[in-house]
């Protein structure tokens, strides 16, 4: 690979400090494949760990959107894992993935913008510890691999959160509309599907508005760890506001 | 602008590339390449372009280092006051350290 390739793994603010001497370097001494893998790791730790003096908003920023994209996908694999046959541990699991994704997103929308965005806290802690207790009461029988009771709990208050969540969003606009509108719409029509189809006997049109409702909710995840990770230092925390 | 309070001193989590790049730059200034010949010569281990620059980023943000103007593209760096004290320090830890297990060592061994 050529020098001015691998510098240009760096990110921008990187290469213009120290671009011209590590490409001289790599110039005069070409880099063996493992000194290549060498200079990925480092290029890859220098965008996640910036040490400009925004270094630590950057960083911030840019873990919580791989950590977002993560739980979106996270949430995608769960969905399509448990549409045949109901994994014993898939939904719990999910649940509290997403819960705890959740939980941390809120903590920087609080940080920027408290207000709004706290009250979606009380039902995500609430969603976060009913979830992890199915989870460890099905797993020695206690309860059902749904989780049962608790199960509904976490599932309830995962929706409720994102609810919140999409509603603070819209009203502080730190991530672009979309998104809030397809967190704010994912928890109703997720949680009417999944919740009251278990009452009625024409189940069609609620699975398709839970099924709708979980990838939205999973594309919405992935909308805002995008987001988050090509936010601009000057952006501030999580928006211009915040600066 | 460096941090000089006592957190933003520590070396870790690269503490280990850190301190070898500190240590070549012991004797004087030096570059990119020459920096990690000396770290290989002194540690046995190979460190690479990446790692290096990983570490000297750091170094400088803290202070501990600082650029000199580059001398045909390359450019050299030199300890700072701040650094040669880091450096004095870790290099007596470890002289301590080193001095109490071979004291045990030996005890334990008799």
């Amino acid at each position: 690979m050529s020098p001015r390739l691998l510098a240009g793994l760096y990110p921008p603010a990187w290469r213009e400090r120290y671009g011209a001497e590590f490409e001289t370097l790599l110039e005069d001494h070409p880099p063996s494949g493992m000194q290549v893998i060498d200079i990925i790791w480092g290029a890859l730790d220098a965008h996640l760990f910036p040490q400009a003096p925004e270094g630590r908003i950057v960083m911030f920023t840019r873990i919580s959107g791989v950590a977002s994209i993560g739980v979106g996908l996270a949430l995608l694999i769960g969905f399509m894992g448990f549409i045949p046959d109901v994994n014993r541990y898939t939904v719990p699991t999910v649940y509290v993935l997403a819960v705890i994704g959740l939980i941390g997103v809120h903590i920087c929308q609080v940080a920027a913008r408290p207000g709004l965005a706290w009250f979606g806290f009380v039902p995500l802690l609430l969603g976060l510890t009913a979830g992890i207790t199915s989870i460890v009461l099905s797993s020695v029988g206690v309860l059902p691999p749904t989780g049962g009771e608790f199960g509904y709990v976490a599932g309830i208050a995962l929706w409720i959160g994102a609810a919140a969540f999409g509603a603070a969003m819209l009203a502080i606009r730190v991530f672009p509309m979309l998104v809030g509108l397809a967190f704010s719409l994912a928890a109703p029509l997720a949680m009417i599907g999944l919740f009251a189809r278990n009452a009625v006997t024409a189940r069609g049109a609620l699975d398709i508005a839970a099924q709708l409702g979980i990838v939205l909710f999973a594309l919405a995840w992935i909308g805002v760890g995008a987001s988050l990770f090509t936010r601009r230092p000057h952006q501030g925390v999580l928006g211009p506001s915040a600066t | 602008m460096p941090r000089n309070n006592a957190k933003s001193q520590a070396l870790s989590p690269f503490a280990a590339p850190a301190l070898l790049v500190l240590a070549t730059l012991a004797d004087g200034p030096k570059h990119g390449y020459v920096i990690m010949q000396e770290a290989q010569r002194m540690s046995g281990q190979p460190l690479g372009p990446g790692t290096l620059y990983a570490a000297l980023v750091r170094l400088e943000r803290r202070g501990l280092i600082e650029p000199l103007p580059a001398e045909e593209r390359r450019r050299p760096y030199r300890l700072t006051a701040l650094g040669a004290t880091t450096l004095q320090a870790h290099v007596d830890q470890m002289r301590s350290f080193a001095h109490q297990t071979l004291r045990r060592l030996e005890g334990g061994a008799a």
